[in-house]
This record gives C-alpha cells, sequence and structure tokens, in this order.
C-alpha cells in the first residue's frame, strides 16, 4: 500500500547558540497518520513542530510539510496547518468565541462560516454556553480547550498538538483524546502529536519518535517498538504470604526475578518459562495463586531508552 | 511509506492572498489587540487619565485657578489685581514669548497656546508607548506570540498590524485630546475673550500633523526596545525615557528658546515623521518570526 507523505524531515539540524536542539533528525509522516514526538522537556519536540511550520529554520538538511517549504511557502502553508501551543497563548480579555473569531478571520474564513465553525468546535468541546465568557475565568483545563478549539477552528490538513492535555482533568484529557482520534480517522486528518504522556501517546499514536537529545533514537508503532526494544514478557507471580522471598531463591539463578513485596514475585523475560517456572514453585513447596503476564509497553521501551532519566 | 508529497489543493485561490499584505489578516490582529487595550484597566486608565490631567485639569486649573482661590480668599491679590499665578511666568515670559502675560488675556494665551503645548505632545507619545510594550514586549510575556506566529501571516502584516493596533489608539486619542483641548480652552478662556480664539494655526498643525507623526516615533522605539529586552517592566522603563526630549522641548518653549510657530511646528512634524519612518525601517529588521520564535 502506498500512502501520501505529508511531512517529510531529511537530516535537518537546528542549534541555538552551541545548543544543538535538533541533531540529524529524519522521518516522515503519512498523510491521516497520528505521529507521536516522545521525549523528555528540551528533547527537541517543540523545535521540531517550529520548524515544521515555518517559524524556525534549520541549519541543515531539508524539511518539507504539504509539499511546501516552510520557511519559501511559510504564509501558504500556515493556512493549511493548525498548531495547539505549550502553552494556551489566548487573549485572556476576550471571549471563547472571540478568540475563534480572530483566528478564523486570520486564515480568511467568510464571517458565516466563523460563527458557524466556532459554535461547532466549542460545542464539541464542551464549551457551549460559555462561549461569550472571557476566558481569564477558565480553568487551565478550558482555556486548553479553547486553545484546541482555535487549532481547529479553521479544519487545518495538518494538525499540530504540543502536549494537548496538559493541565486537564482526566475526563476533559479523555475528551481531547477522543476528539483527536476522531480527527485523525474520521475526518483523514494528519496529527503530529508532541508528548512526553506515554499513555496518551499509546493510545492516540499510530507510529512514535523517541526523541533524546535532539536525535531520533527510535521510531515506529509503539507495538514495533515494544517487540523491538523492551525486554520480554514479565511475570507477576503471587505465592503465599511472607513466602516470596524463599519463592524467589528456589527459582534457578539464570531465571531473573524481583521480589515485589511479601507475596509477590516479578520474574523478567519470561515468555518461554512460565509453566517450568509455576512448576518449580509448586515442587518447592510454595502456594501459587496466581500468574499475571504483563506485556511490554511504550513506557517500558521509553524507560529503558532513557536509561532511567527523570522526564523533566 | 512512498515520497509523494501531498498536492497543494488550496493553492490557486490562496495566490493573491500571497502576494502583498493582507489586510484582512492585518485588520484581524488589530482588532484583537485594541479590543484587549480597551478591555484592559490597568491599561486603559492611565490612557484616559493622562490626557485628562494634561489636556482639561491643567489648563482649566491655570487659567481659572487664581481667579477662584483668590475669590475665595485663599491667596493674596496684590494691588494690580493680579495673584500669583499671574505672576508665575514673569516678565520673562512676555519677552521670549512675545505674549505681554500682564495684558489682559495675556496669561491666558500664554498657558492655552504656549505652555500646554510641548506637554499635550506627551499625550500619543505615551498612548504609544504604553500600547506598543504590552503589544510586543507584554505578549512576548504571556506567552501569547506564538500562536500568532503560527498563523498564515508573513514577517511584515505581524508588523504593520501591531503598529497598527499601537497607533490608531495613540492618533485617535492624540486627535480627540485636541478637540477636547480645543472645547475646554476656549471655554475657560470665555471670560476674557469672549469669542472663540481655539484652535490657533500652530495647534491644528500640532494636533494633526505631529501628532501621527510624534506617535509613530515612539511606537517604533518601543519595537525596537521591546525586541531587546525580556519583560514588560523592562519595555516600560526604557520606553520611559522617550518622553525625555518632550521635556527638553517644553523647556526651551517655556523659556523662550525656540517659541512653537506654523512654520516650526510643520518642520518638527517633518522631522518626527522623517524619524519615525526610520526607525520603523529598524525596527522592521528586527521583527522577524525566526528571531522571535528564537527569543520564546
Amino acid at each position: 500500500m502506498t500512502s501520501t507523505v505529508v511531512a517529510d524531515v531529511v537530516h535537518v539540524t537546528r542549534r541555538f547558540g552551541r545548543f544543538t536542539a535538533l541533531d540529524d533528525v529524519t522521518l516522515q509522516v503519512a498523510e491521516g497518520e497520528v505521529f507521536g514526538l516522545l521525549g523528555h522537556n528540551g528533547a527537541g519536540k517543540t523545535t521540531l513542530l517550529r520548524v515544521l511550520n515555518g517559524l524556525l529554520e534549520t541549519n541543515g538538511g531539508a524539511v518539507t510539510l504539504l509539499g511546501m517549504d516552510p520557511i519559501r511557502d511559510g504564509k501558504r502553508l500556515r493556512r493549511r496547518t493548525g498548531v495547539l501551543t505549550e502553552y494556551p497563548a489566548l487573549a485572556e480579555l476576550l471571549s471563547a468565541h472571540e478568540n475563534l473569531a480572530i483566528y478564523a478571520s486570520i486564515h480568511g474564513m467568510t464571517p458565516d462560516d466563523i460563527a458557524r465553525n466556532t459554535h461547532e468546535i466549542l460545542a464539541l468541546l464542551g464549551l457551549a454556553g460559555r462561549e461569550d465568557e472571557p476566558v481569564r475565568g477558565f480553568s487551565a483545563g478550558l482555556k486548553q480547550r479553547v486553545a484546541l478549539a482555535r487549532a481547529l477552528v479553521h479544519k487545518p490538513d495538518v494538525l499540530m498538538l504540543d502536549e494537548p492535555t496538559t493541565n486537564m482533568d482526566p475526563v476533559a484529557a479523555k475528551d481531547v483524546r477522543t476528539l483527536i482520534h476522531r480527527i485523525a480517522r474520521a475526518e483523514g486528518r494528519t496529527v503530529i502529536l508532541s508528548t512526553h504522556n506515554l499513555a496518551e501517546a499509546s493510545e492516540l499514536c499510530d507510529r512514535v519518535a523517541i526523541i533524546r537529545q535532539g536525535q531520533i533514537i527510535a521510531i515506529g508503532s509503539p507495538n514495533e517498538l515494544a517487540q523491538r526494544f523492551a525486554a520480554g514478557v514479565t511475570v507477576s507471580i503471587e505465592v503465599g504470604a511472607g513466602q516470596a522471598d524463599r519463592a524467589a531463591k528456589a527459582l534457578p539463578s539464570p531465571i531473573m526475578v524481583e521480589v515485589i513485596n511479601g507475596r509477590t514475585l516479578r520474574v523478567a523475560n519470561a515468555d518461554q518459562d512460565v509453566p517450568a517456572i509455576v512448576r518449580k514453585l509448586v515442587e518447592a513447596g510454595h502456594d501459587v495463586h496466581a500468574v499475571t503476564p504483563h506485556q511490554p509497553t511504550l513506557e517500558d521501551v521509553y524507560l529503558q531508552l532513557h536509561d532511567g532519566e527523570s522526564l523533566s | 511509506m512512498s515520497r509523494t508529497t501531498a498536492p497543494d489543493a488550496h493553492a490557486p485561490d490562496t495566490d493573491k492572498r500571497d502576494s502583498g499584505l493582507n489586510w484582512h489578516a492585518i485588520g484581524a490582529i488589530v482588532r484583537k489587540d485594541v479590543t484587549t487595550v480597551l478591555r484592559n484597566k490597568g491599561v486603559r486608565t492611565p490612557l484616559l487619565v493622562a490626557p485628562v490631567i494634561i489636556l482639561i485639569a491643567l489648563p482649566a486649573f491655570l487659567v481659572l485657578g487664581g481667579e477662584l482661590l483668590a475669590a475665595s480668599g485663599q491667596v493674596p491679590v496684590d494691588a494690580q489685581g493680579q495673584t500669583p499665578f499671574d505672576r508665575l511666568a514673569g516678565p520673562t515670559a512676555t519677552e521670549t514669548t512675545g505674549i505681554d502675560v500682564n495684558a489682559p488675556g495675556g496669561w491666558e494665551r500664554f498657558v492655552l497656546e504656549v505652555f500646554i503645548a510641548p506637554l499635550y505632545l506627551l499625550v500619543p507619545l505615551m498612548v504609544a508607548t504604553v500600547i506598543a510594550a504590552d503589544s510586543f514586549a507584554g505578549e512576548r510575556e504571556r506567552r501569547t506570540l506564538e500562536a500568532l506566529l503560527h498563523t498564515p501571516t508573513s514577517d511584515e502584516e505581524l508588523l504593520v498590524a501591531k503598529v497598527l493596533a499601537a497607533w490608531l489608539p495613540a492618533v485617535t486619542i492624540g486627535v480627540g485630546g485636541f478637540v477636547v483641548y480645543s472645547v475646554v480652552a476656549n471655554v475657560v478662556a470665555w471670560p476674557e475673550f469672549g469669542r472663540i480664539f481655539f484652535p490657533t494655526l500652530t495647534w491644528v498643525l500640532l494636533g494633526l500633523w505631529v501628532t501621527p507623526g510624534v506617535a509613530a516615533l515612539g511606537l517604533g522605539t518601543m519595537v525596537i526596545v521591546s525586541s531587546r529586552v525580556d519583560s514588560l517592566q523592562a519595555a516600560h522603563q526604557i520606553g520611559s525615557l522617550i518622553v525625555l526630549p518632550v521635556i527638553l522641548l517644553l523647556i526651551v518653549q517655556v523659556s523662550g528658546t525656540l517659541l512653537f510657530n506654523p512654520v516650526r511646528v510643520a518642520g518638527l512634524g517633518l522631522l518626527l515623521w522623517v524619524s519615525a519612518l526610520l526607525v520603523l525601517r529598524i525596527a522592521a529588521q528586527h521583527f522577524r518570526r525566526e528571531q522571535l520564535a528564537v527569543r520564546m
């Protein structure tokens, strides 16, 4: 199956003085794909979004988005992109409707389209009835929703979201994730999502690129990455109360076992060995109450690739 | 994944908007900034208080204050019927301004035509610098600038919009202040003259020719200042130095070193406009998306 490349980033480098924010970055994003940029704060995710939308030039390499050069064709390109910035960046003294209407107007929409689109998108994001209130009085989560609505109001072909669910409560965050999913799936829009919320990336993204110090260290679907980078299946084994230490000693040395608490063991790389492990525990006189396998997740991959570095 | 790129389906209807300035987008940004200023009490209040003090309270006090206080017995009246207010200018003012402040109506003419003139220039200058600082440095400090940078506007359109958003209110308040001041001047001097004597040609030139120029120069300076500082407070502090030349103008005007007359005011206006255009040209070189994005 062939797919159209919407974003094509080839060996891109961007430096700020002596600091290299993007270091030889290469990636492609297909039309209709939800593509995640995963990394710590300062890894280069926001810089890449700014490069893609023509705010920052590169020091090397080539970038095209929607077939256009972001610097040379920036104005034309930005008419087809919508960006949710890391901070809501709203005019606080203006109402939600006014914030959207101003940006829709900048995008060249007609007054009728502005009225219809702002009403629709605000209702979709649960802001109906609060359209005319100044956003200054909104909670951080509501402001984020207005900012998301602003990014969507002109129905962009490519949506770039920089930490879209930051500051949102779990329900609002779930709503936004549902909306992003709908935009990408039902409406066929391309979404480039920057986040360090690994569960969010797993839920939403078709593919992710893990960025560390400006370099892409892994790229692929969450499942592919889990297969490629994470340790195999981990198994939690529940034994009788207070038996965990003795049970761990009953297992032969090649088996990597960790005592979690008095009655729980965690065995790494246990894909093929679960029946043998359980048999050895039973033979050693331990009661086995439960065996729970854990498939590797994107979080496991991420943590392994970052070697336990703090997200901040 | 193939290496084909997405077709630019919007291209045909956007070519026109991409050549030349997109005044529709500029108008939207101006509306946003002006509405924000009008709704911001902290910005709006000083913008209205200063003109009221300079153009209404001060001339009324200087012209009517002496008589009112004398009538109430609060200040002494000498043998010639003069109050201390009448002696403020003294004989030097008479020599330098050509207005005999001791003659009937002389004090009123000195205050309303000469003394207030440089102070009046503070009004558009203050409005332009306050709004420009808020619009450039303030927007960056509030982290709201990035959303604008992601819009389909060119650097030139963003600059024009930001400049107009400060210039239009400054000129509106400046010209509006001139009209209000004209009414105030005629009202407070009516007991002395009994006729409409204001505005003079000098003041018409000040109100309609110098005001837009001084506002443009002030905001052009603030664009440069704002591009080099990191906070709104720093922009305000450096921007406040812009009033110093006007204070100098007040001193040379009142001391009679360089009196305003129609020719000199027309020349002053020309000088301000040329300076403003040069400063705005330099400001345009500092107002680049790339540079703004780097500082975010």
